[in-house]
């Protein structure tokens, strides 16, 4: 245990890239538009993904998905013009995968899918993406957004930032959903806090992108991106 | 009996006279020091004069007594001590004392952390302040920490750059790799025993600083020297400086720098010409705070404090061929660890002990020679409370585990547990005849929590099979019971065994140089492992440990040479029919090598070390899930790969002098000179694409004060 606070320390200072840099390859998250299905309704899956050498972000596609648990067959992953997408099964089948489980009468049936992407500057892209089948809910909308202590519009696509200054980055959510901060441009400092701050030293990129991505407890999970520049 | 009378440098002194206390019999010391004495009984004092020197004081301890050592009137005034050259407890063991182990650079003063130098110990670059130590490749619990014969639950400060008692407390260092008495069990690897001193005839007052710490000790006699008491305190300096070393833009809020505290008391008293009382104590307290952010949140607080107090009461009665150690001894430890503002664990164990051994000595018995039978007797009791909301704890070569989820307390726990323990243990020594000495004994260990009993036959045979060769032969059964961590809280699980062959030559050709080596075997069997449900554990385990090893000293004059080196190889099988794999702690190779030399008020020293990585289990990919945020890491064998090898360069230089009524010292003592920055461990990025080494701490100066009044 003694260790684990040396492990502490040295990913405070290690030179690995921090979880909120922007400019590396991985996938930031997968998003199932609606996470929860009832009988019949369709969802479709695709990613929001993030690449090195100042590339920006994009919403991809995946290549592949496949049911990954807890029953393989329950629906059919469809790849079709350009997208994937699932179909949540009769309610029979539904009630019969509740009960196998012995879950409580009613509750949703989660269903885990495996996720691949294309490489990303010959980086492996996998993901695991729980859907929910038998109940009906959407991702979440982001809530009131202020940078600096002003409001961030819906339709503002770009920001500037004073550079070496701390600038405070605050979203007005629920408490329970987990909030991450993401940057190519300067320092995060507390990307897993509703209230963040940036600091763009002299020495980082200065401009890139500004992401944050929102997942609440339902499994829903919503993001946005701005172009930013100190200046 | 006989004995040996050698001067501070290990010359032997001729013509010295020795005579028992009250006795009217005088012999002298003949030209390698050596004397004889008839009808001596055990315990009592011996007395020893010669010209140029201080009177010294020996005890019969035996038919064949440690060295005494005789002090010059100017190094009486100094804080130099007796020091032993008995044979070794096991082949592979050393008893170093305080002086040869303060010649060893690189340790910054810390004669504990000579133990660095032993072939057999397990070193890693990293000061992580294990709670023990790691004895041929197994893992740390496998070995027990003593102090004056007693458990205590760490050796090291947190910070690491310390042990728990400072040199000067030191009377001298006991490292039994394996093969170790009946008189201590509980252990399957090795002993490391640390001998507290009395307190010295002369008083004194000595204060010392370092960049590490400072602290404080006093000492002396009183009642006409039938009373001996030293008094020692030490607080940490460098949570004064680390802070500076963390960088600005790191989201790190240290709250509480890592600091420690420790104390030794000791006070000795001799009651009559056959009792002898002692009181000690024994403790530290280590306590760190941080916040992985800046603003103090407390889902991000790691909190640890480590404390523990050992107080011990002993009584030492010798007549004749008769001697019995009695002691009564308690220990208060408590562990307090936090993540978070979830996770956390609590133990506190306080135990009391009662141990008890009678010695016979017999000159003659059935045509045995110098036959001494010692039994023995061990009361344990501890009694744990645990609180407990923790994820499921990392066992042996199981790698870290992946994203930390702070509110993961997959294992809770929240009550009391009884720990009794018994041991009692028989032995007898003899010599065949002058050149054939050997020594049966068995221990019997009840773990009475766990309903086990047992019984642990173990044996040596030293022949020496020239005037400077001894070929020793040593093997026994070991065992550990399961009380590390989660081990407690399951009574099913019964103590992990092994079983010790060793063999060794000592090889003495002059005064002052000693070679040993020694070969050893360990088969390792019910080892504590999880089962194929992943969260319960069970004894399936199986594992072997071989190994050479040689230490090499000599000392001539000025000069101070030592050499050790290791090889050892350690695997184990988690679960019959597994893949073979490597312990954690398997390090093949382990060279020190050290020159010191000492004249008038300087002394410089230099130690290189080589030794191997340690290995680790490679990621050989990851799987991001979506919902939690995190990576599930994919790993390959385990305990596939190695951290390559670490090489470093120590100095050492100590210059004496006298300021004013006080007796000065400073040192400088600087690790790693030449910046060998060696690969110490990998860690991984949070979604292992990346790898980074966390190498060697570059360079680690050391610099000392100490006065003396």
């Amino acid at each position: 245990m003694r260790r684990l606070a040396l492990v502490v320390v040295l990913a405070a200072c290690s030179d690995v890239d921090p979880r909120w840099q922007l400019d590396h390859d991985r996938i930031i998250a997968v998003r199932a538009t609606p996470p929860h299905l009832p009988a019949g309704a369709t969802s479709t899956i695709d990613g929001f993904l993030a690449h090195s050498d100042g590339a920006p972000t994009d919403v991809e596609a995946p290549l592949g998905v496949i049911i990954a648990f807890p029953f393989p067959g329950v629906a059919d992953p469809v790849y079709s013009a350009g997208a994937w997408t699932i179909t949540a099964p009769s309610q029979d089948v539904i009630d019969a995968a509740r009960a196998q489980l012995m879950l409580p009468a009613g509750s949703p049936v989660p269903l885990t899918l495996g996720v691949e992407f294309a490489p990303s500057n010959g980086i492996t892209l996998n993901a695991i993406k729980t859907i929910y089948l038998g109940d009906a809910a959407d991702n979440p909308e982001l809530g009131p957004i202020t940078i600096a202590g002003s409001a961030v519009g819906p339709a503002t696509d770009s920001l500037t930032v004073p550079p070496d200054t701390d600038e405070a980055l605050e979203i007005f959510a629920d408490q329970a959903d987990q909030v991450y901060w993401l940057t190519s441009c300067g320092t995060m400092h507390d990307d897993d806090e509703h209230d963040a701050f940036l600091h763009v030293l002299p020495t980082d990129p200065q401009d890139g992108q500004l992401a944050i991505v929102l997942r609440d407890a339902q499994g829903g999970v919503v993001w946005r991106v701005w172009q930013i520049a100190a200046m | 009996m006989s004995g040996r009378i050698i001067d501070s440098t290990g010359h032997p002194i001729r013509g010295a006279l020795v005579q028992l206390e009250g006795g009217v019999s005088i012999v002298v010391t003949d030209r390698i020091g050596r004397f004889q004495l008839v009808d001596a009984p055990i315990g009592t004092t011996i007395i020893i004069n010669a010209p140029g020197f201080e009177t010294a004081l020996g005890t019969a301890s035996g038919p064949i007594i440690d060295d005494i050592v005789m002090l010059t009137e100017k190094q009486s005034g100094e804080t130099i001590e007796v020091k032993g050259e008995a044979p070794p407890e096991a082949p592979g063991a050393a008893k170093l004392d305080r002086e040869e182990l303060q010649r060893i650079p690189g340790t910054g003063n810390d004669v504990v952390r000579t133990l660095s130098a032993m072939p057999g110990i397990v070193n890693f670059q990293l000061p992580l302040g294990y709670s023990g130590v790691v004895i041929r490749g197994s893992s740390p619990q496998d070995s027990k920490i003593l102090v004056d014969d007693f458990e205590v639950p760490t050796l090291y400060h947190d910070i690491g750059f310390r042990s728990i008692i400072p040199a000067e407390s030191i009377e001298k260092l006991d490292y039994i790799p394996g093969g170790f008495d009946v008189a201590f069990g509980r252990a399957a690897s090795g002993i490391v025993n640390l001998t507290t001193r009395p307190g010295s005839d002369k008083i004194s007052e000595q204060a010392e600083v370092s960049v590490i710490d400072g602290g404080l000790i006093a000492q002396g006699s009183l009642n006409g020297g039938d009373t001996h008491y030293l008094v020692a305190f030490r607080r940490s300096v460098i949570d004064l400086l680390l802070p500076e070393l963390i960088p600005a833009s790191a989201d790190l809020s240290l709250t509480e720098v890592p600091r420690y505290y420790d104390e030794q008391f000791r006070i000795d008293q001799r009651l009559n010409n056959h009792w002898d009382l002692r009181l000690s104590s024994v403790g530290s307290d280590d306590q760190l705070e941080l916040f992985a952010d800046k603003t103090n949140n407390p889902d991000k607080r790691f909190y640890t404090r480590t404390r523990f107090i050992r107080i011990t009461g002993g009584a030492r009665y010798h007549d004749g061929p008769w001697a019995v150690n009695l002691a009564l001894s308690t220990m208060l430890p408590e562990f307090d660890f936090e993540i978070g503002a979830h996770q956390h664990l609590l133990v506190q164990q306080p135990s009391v002990t009662a141990r008890g051994e009678a010695t016979r000595a017999i000159d003659d018995l059935g045509g045995l020679k110098q036959v001494t039978w010692r039994v023995g007797g061990e009361a344990l009791v501890t009694r744990s409370r645990l609180e407990l909301a923790l994820p499921q704890e990392v066992r042996e070569g199981q790698p870290p585990p992946a994203m930390e989820n702070p509110n993961d307390t997959a294992q809770t726990f929240n009550g009391v547990i009884w720990a009794p323990d018994f041991a009692e243990w028989m032995a007898l020594s003899a010599a065949l005849d002058p050149r054939i000495k050997f020594t049966t004994g068995l221990r019997i260990d009840e773990f009475a929590r766990i309903h086990d009993y047992s019984i642990q036959p173990r044996g040596e045979l030293a022949i020496k099979l020239t005037k400077t060769l001894t070929a020793r032969l040593s093997a026994g059964a070991y065992r550990r019971p399961p009380e590390y961590q989660g081990e407690l809280l399951d009574a099913n699980l019964h103590p992990e065994k092994s079983t010790q062959v060793i063999t060794g030559l000592e090889y003495e050709p002059r005064e002052g140089t000693r070679i040993q080596t020694s070969f050893y075997y360990t088969d390792r069997t019910d080892l504590i492992v999880y089962a194929a449900d992943g969260t319960t554990l069970e004894n399936d385990g199986s594992g072997t440990t071989y190994g050479a090893e040689l230490l090499a000293t000599h000392r001539q004059g000025p000069w101070f040479a030592w050499l050790a080196y290791s090889y050892s190889h350690s695997t184990r099988v988690d679960h019959p029919g597994d893949p073979e794999r490597l312990f954690d702690y398997d390090q093949p190779h382990s060279l020190n090598a050290a020159l010191s030399w000492r004249k008038g008020k300087w002394q410089l020293g230099g130690r290189f070390q080589l030794y191997s990585g340690l290995p680790y289990t490679p990621v050989t990919g990851s799987v991001f899930n979506s919902d939690s945020n995190t990576y599930i890491p994919i790993y390959g064998p385990t305990n596939s790969q190695r951290a390559p090898i670490h090489h470093e360069l120590d100095i050492r230089v100590d210059r004496y002098f006298k300021w004013g009524p006080a007796q000065m010292s400073w040192f400088l003592d600087v690790q790693n000179v030449y910046l060998d920055q060696s690969v110490a461990a990998y860690f991984y990025s949070y979604d292992y694409t990346q790898q980074t080494a966390f190498k060697s701490l570059p360079i680690i100066p050391s610099v000392g004060l100490r006065g003396t009044i």
